[in-house]
This record gives structure tokens, C-alpha cells and sequence, in this order.
């Protein structure tokens, strides 16, 4: 019980004196603020960017995914023979095997502008693969030649189109049966369509697709089943839907400028963070040395005023974490659209404030060094 | 009963040809109760005495009790409490902490020694009455005047009941009737409680409120006055 008041006092000099200089509270908010700020806008635009890039590998539902020997990215850059569709369906443990075609093709709207979109061609007849976030009209209507969905966020770009509006696709008239909402990836919008009426569009003379979507049967081993369809088809790639998405990510991250980009503009922001923080709470120390001489000559012990030093910087973290986050927030939702989506998960908004205690702890080491050196002596000097 | 009992105090800051010796050698013994001034000129070594009566700086050589404690040679770890419990500290510039109003700097050493806030509060407003301060116990220091905050000073260096207080030049900053104002209240302080007050300076218009005068020089007593 002793001990409580102790605390108590040593938390009430920590926030006096945090409070009482106040260009020194600003300086140091202002760099965990920043820290935060810029961290958390390039990590949630960092997440928008995966999320764009994964995003035909988590919508659709499938536990196994067969793609073409090294695929990396969320496109196929070949296809895959169309026996495999046949030998993944006779491969112990699947349920079902369906092919799936995703590829880039044009739309060309009414005043004759062409706009790129991404045909994913599924099986219409058993619907896997097919369209989700549907706004609008019934998925099975595509199994009616001739019919395709289109995205809401490009009804403007297509030429306000509607249900039932005939749009010319690849040379061919198709008329819009139902919309979907937000499924944009990095580039043009999803346009779903049948499988065989995606081959019609361009002008296929094969049935390859670029992927085939496996379902497990209920009670099989999925890394058992991922292995023997490994096994019969040694020259495709099988993963789970969690590897697909995994690998994309990986691509992003090692192969591309991307990780580095964010992955930089972050570390720096935490660096300049832990820089001002450190050197903030220095100078506070400096300033305030005949304080601390004081603290040490009245009994407060070199812990004592280690704790003043953390709590400050526990509450420069917590303080300035929190505004950096309103402002990462309101960021986000200011600038939030289908093209450029910030993402802050639950793990980022509770993970900020941790590493900026992280981060100030740390910046505060110099100054406790100073302090651990401070001779209590030196108040009567 | 002696509150201090110091024999062949000597401390050397320095090595080889760079040595100074700041004390030679002090042998000097402080009843309790007494209020017992050292004087001498700048340099002469009274605030390294006073440092290491104390207990904020070890001497090199000699030995020093203090409330019975024989205190060189002891760690920090040691002397921090005994401080804390024991020695109530006035210095020459106040050292009153500018973001703690007068009420936050006079329960400070009572709160570091365990006593809980509400109660921590009550003695702290008590000892600022007692100080005549009663009615600023919610001034930060910058609102007050340098005779008040000495006496801010003085009311936190007494709250906690010290058996010894030691005073580093209190008056050097104030003019000659606050000067008087502090020494009278901290001496009468003192007296009501039977204190032990070890002050150092060389103010000697404040002599009259010693019970004696010791002098030092070159690191030695040198002259000692009832």
C-alpha cells in the first residue's frame, strides 16, 4: 500500500511536468502524430492495394485453387489444359472441379469510347466462381447466352448502363443482367459471364481455363487432397485458397517496388517519430535536470525518476497515437472510393498505439541515461 | 544523543595531480536538537559537508553517522530511503518543482515516503499554514515571491517530521527581512519539534538564530563559537 502513493505522485509529476512546457508536449505529440499519421495511411493504403490485388482469390469460394506452373499474381499469365478440369474431378477427396477464365477484354459503351474490363467466365450451370456482392439482377440469369454482369462503379464509365442495357464486348453484343458492387481490383472492374459464352468473346477454340476451383468433400484432408492433385497434375501449381492469397501478397511484397515503397515511407515515419520523441524528451530532462537533482536528494530513487520518464512517454505515445489515428481515419474515409481504398484493420488501430509505446520507450532511453548519471548532489552545487 | 558524530571527514575529487582535497580531515559532532550553522568562504568545503552529512555524496576517507546511521560507504539503494524518511533538504535556488503548485511540492516527499494522498494533502496544507502560507497553497511557484517560495521550501523540508534538516545558503536570495522571516520560522520550527538543523552559509546577519557556529576553511574547522 505504500508503494500506491508513491506512484501516484511520481504519475503526477509526470504529467505536470508534461503539461506545464508546452512547446515540449507539442514537439513531442507532433512526432508521434506524424509517426502514426504517416505509418498508418501507408500501411492502410499498403492493405487497400493487397486487398485490391487479392481480391478474385478471397471472393471466390473455393478450398483448392489449380492455376498455371508459377503463377504469382492474381492473373494467370497462360492457361491450363482443359484435362485438368477432367483429372481434378476424378481425384480422390474433390467434390467438384469448375473452370474459370479471367481475362482483360474491352467494352465499348454507346458513344463508341472502348473501357477495359475483367471477364471472369465461370461455370453459369453450377454458379461456383460466379458473382458475389450482387446489387442487382440473378446470377443464374447467366446462364443464357449472350448475358453478363457488370460492376456498379463503372455503370458511369460503361454509359449509365442498366438492367437490360446491351453493351458490345469483345465485338460482341451482351446484355447487362445484374450488377455487382465494389469488385474492383487493381485495374478495371469484374464483368462475370459463362464460362462457354467467355470463350465465345475471345474467340477461343479451346476450353483451357486460366484456373480450375476445387471443393473438398466434407471430411477430406485438404492438404491430402492439395498433394494428390499436385501429384496428377506436377505441371500446374495446386494451393489452398489462403496460399493463393499469400502468394499474391508475397509477390507484392518481394517482387515489386510496392512492399519497399510503403515498407520505407513507414520505417522513416517511425525514425523521425523516434528521433523528435527522443530528443524532446532529453531536452525535457535538461531542462528540468535541477528538478530530477532535487527528486534523487529528497529519497526518489533512480527508478523512481525512470518511471516519471516512462509514464511521459507512455502518455506521448497514447495521446499522439490517438490523434494520429482520427487523422489516418478521417484520411480514410475522405479519400476512400472504388479506385483507392484505405484499410484499417482492428489490428493496426490497437497495434499504432503499441508500437509508438514501443517507439517513445525507446526515444526515452537517452534521457534516462542522462538521468541515471544525475548526482543528487548537484542541487547543492 | 548526537544527531551527527563526524570523524576525519575528508573527500578528494580527483585523482593524481589533479586532486583537490575538499575536505582534510573534518571531525565535527551535532547534538540533537541543535541548531548549528557552518559558515566559511566560497570553496572552503561546507557544501561538500553538507553533501555528505546528507548523504548525497560519499566521503573518500572518515566516517560519518548520521541519526545513528553510519552512512559512508553506504549505496545509493540504502541512502535513497534513509533520505527519503529521515532528512528534510532546503536548498539555495528553492529547487521547487515550477509545474507543481505549492500544496504538490510540500506533499511530494510525504507521498515518495508511502502516506496516501488525502492525508498527504491535509499535512501539506497544514505545514503552509504553519509556514503563513495558507492562503497560496494553489500558487505555482513562478506566482510566488522568492521569500514564499523559500518558505514552500521550508514546509515541504518539515512536512514529513525529519529528525534533521539541512539547509544549503537559504537566504542567499532573499533580501534582509525575508531572510530574517525564514530563518526565524524555520528556527522556531525546529525548536517546536526538536529538530536537528545543520545550515550552511555565509550570511552573518542570520548568525543570531544559531546555537553555534562552526567555521570552515581550506576543507578544516577552523574556528568553532558558541
Amino acid at each position: 500500500m505504500r508503494l500506491l502513493p508513491r506512484i501516484s505522485v511520481l504519475f503526477e509529476t509526470a504529467v505536470r511536468m508534461a503539461l506545464h512546457d508546452r512547446m515540449k508536449l507539442a514537439g513531442a505529440l507532433l512526432g508521434v502524430v506524424f509517426a502514426t499519421f504517416l505509418g498508418g495511411q501507408q500501411l492502410g493504403i499498403f492493405l487497400g492495394l493487397v486487398q485490391k490485388n487479392t481480391l478474385l482469390a478471397d471472393g471466390v469460394k473455393a478450398d483448392i485453387w489449380i492455376a498455371p506452373k508459377n503463377t504469382r499474381q492474381a492473373e494467370a499469365s497462360t492457361t491450363l489444359p482443359e484435362r485438368s478440369v477432367f483429372l481434378a474431378r476424378t481425384t480422390p477427396g474433390v467434390a467438384w472441379a469448375d473452370p474459370l477464365l479471367f481475362q482483360t477484354g474491352t467494352l465499348v459503351t454507346d458513344n463508341g469510347t472502348a473501357e477495359p474490363v475483367r471477364i471472369l467466365g465461370f461455370d453459369a450451370s453450377t454458379g461456383r466462381g460466379g458473382p458475389w456482392n450482387v446489387t442487382a439482377g440473378d446470377p443464374a440469369l447467366l446462364r443464357n447466352p449472350g448475358t453478363l454482369f457488370l460492376d456498379t462503379i463503372d455503370r458511369k464509365r460503361h454509359g449509365g448502363t442498366n438492367l437490360g442495357s446491351v453493351r458490345e464486348v469483345m465485338g460482341h453484343q451482351m446484355q447487362v443482367v445484374g450488377f455487382t458492387s465494389g469488385l474492383q481490383p487493381f485495374g478495371p472492374t469484374f464483368a462475370f459471364t459463362d464460362f462457354d459464352e467467355a470463350l465465345r468473346l475471345f474467340s477461343r477454340t479451346d476450353r483451357n481455363p486460366h484456373f480450375v476451383l476445387v471443393g473438398v468433400e466434407p471430411g477430406a484432408d485438404t492438404a491430402a487432397v492439395v498433394a494428390a492433385l499436385q501429384a496428377a497434375l506436377p505441371d500446374s501449381d495446386v494451393m489452398t485458397g489462403a496460399e493463393y492469397h499469400d502468394r499474391i501478397v508475397n509477390y507484392l511484397l518481394t517482387e515489386t517496388q510496392i512492399g519497399v515503397s510503403f515498407g520505407t515511407s513507414t520505417v522513416f515515419g517511425l525514425i523521425v517519430g523516434f528521433v523528435i520523441v527522443g530528443l524532446t524528451m532529453f531536452s525535457g530532462v535538461v531542462d528540468n535536470l535541477r528538478e530530477f537533482g532535487m527528486l534523487k536528494a529528497i529519497g526518489a530513487t533512480t527508478f523512481d525518476l525512470a518511471l516519471v520518464l516512462m509514464l511521459q512517454a507512455a502518455g506521448y505515445a497514447i495521446a499522439g497515437s490517438g490523434i494520429g489515428l482520427l487523422l489516418v481515419g478521417g484520411l480514410a474515409a475522405g479519400i476512400r472510393s472504388p479506385a483507392l481504398v484505405v484499410i484499417l484493420p482492428p489490428w493496426l488501430i490497437f497495434g499504432a498505439p503499441v508500437l509508438m509505446l514501443t517507439v517513445c520507450i525507446s526515444a526515452s532511453f537517452l534521457a534516462l541515461l542522462r538521468i541515471r548519471g544525475l548526482e543528487p548532489a548537484m542541487v547543492f552545487r | 544523543m548526537n544527531a551527527i558524530v563526524a570523524r576525519n571527514l575528508t573527500k578528494r575529487y580527483g585523482e593524481g595531480e589533479n586532486a583537490f582535497l575538499a575536505l582534510r580531515g573534518v571531525d565535527l559532532t551535532v547534538p540533537t536538537g541543535e541548531v548549528l550553522f557552518v559558515t566559511g568562504p566560497s570553496g572552503s568545503g561546507k557544501t561538500t559537508l553538507l553533501s555528505i552529512l546528507g548523504c548525497v555524496l560519499s566521503p573518500t576517507d572518515g566516517t560519518a553517522q548520521v541519526l545513528g546511521l553510519d552512512v559512508a560507504g553506504l549505496r545509493e539503494g540504502r541512502l535513497a530511503p534513509f533520505r527519503r524518511a529521515s532528512i528534510g533538504f532546503i536548498f539555495q535556488g528553492h529547487n521547487l518543482i515550477a509545474s507543481q503548485d505549492a500544496i504538490g511540492n510540500v506533499r511530494l516527499p510525504l507521498m515518495l515516503n508511502g502516506v496516501g494522498s488525502a492525508e498527504a494533502t491535509r499535512r501539506a496544507v497544514a505545514e503552509l499554514e504553519a509556514v503563513g502560507l495558507g492562503d497560496k497553497t494553489m500558487r505555482l511557484p513562478r506566482d510566488l515571491s522568492g521569500g514564499q517560495r523559500q518558505r514552500v521550501a521550508i514546509a515541504r523540508a518539515t512536512v514529513g517530521r525529519p529528525p534533521l534538516i539541512l539547509a544549503d545558503e537559504p537566504t542567499a536570495s532573499l533580501d534582509a527581512k525575508s531572510g530574517r522571516e525564514v530563518m526565524e520560522l524555520l528556527t522556531r520550527l525546529a525548536r517546536e519539534r526538536g529538530t536537528t538543523v545543520l545550515v550552511v552559509t555565509h550570511d552573518n546577519r542570520i548568525f543570531p538564530y544559531a546555537d553555534r557556529v562552526v567555521a570552515i576553511e581550506d576543507g578544516q574547522l577552523v574556528q568553532e563559537a558558541a
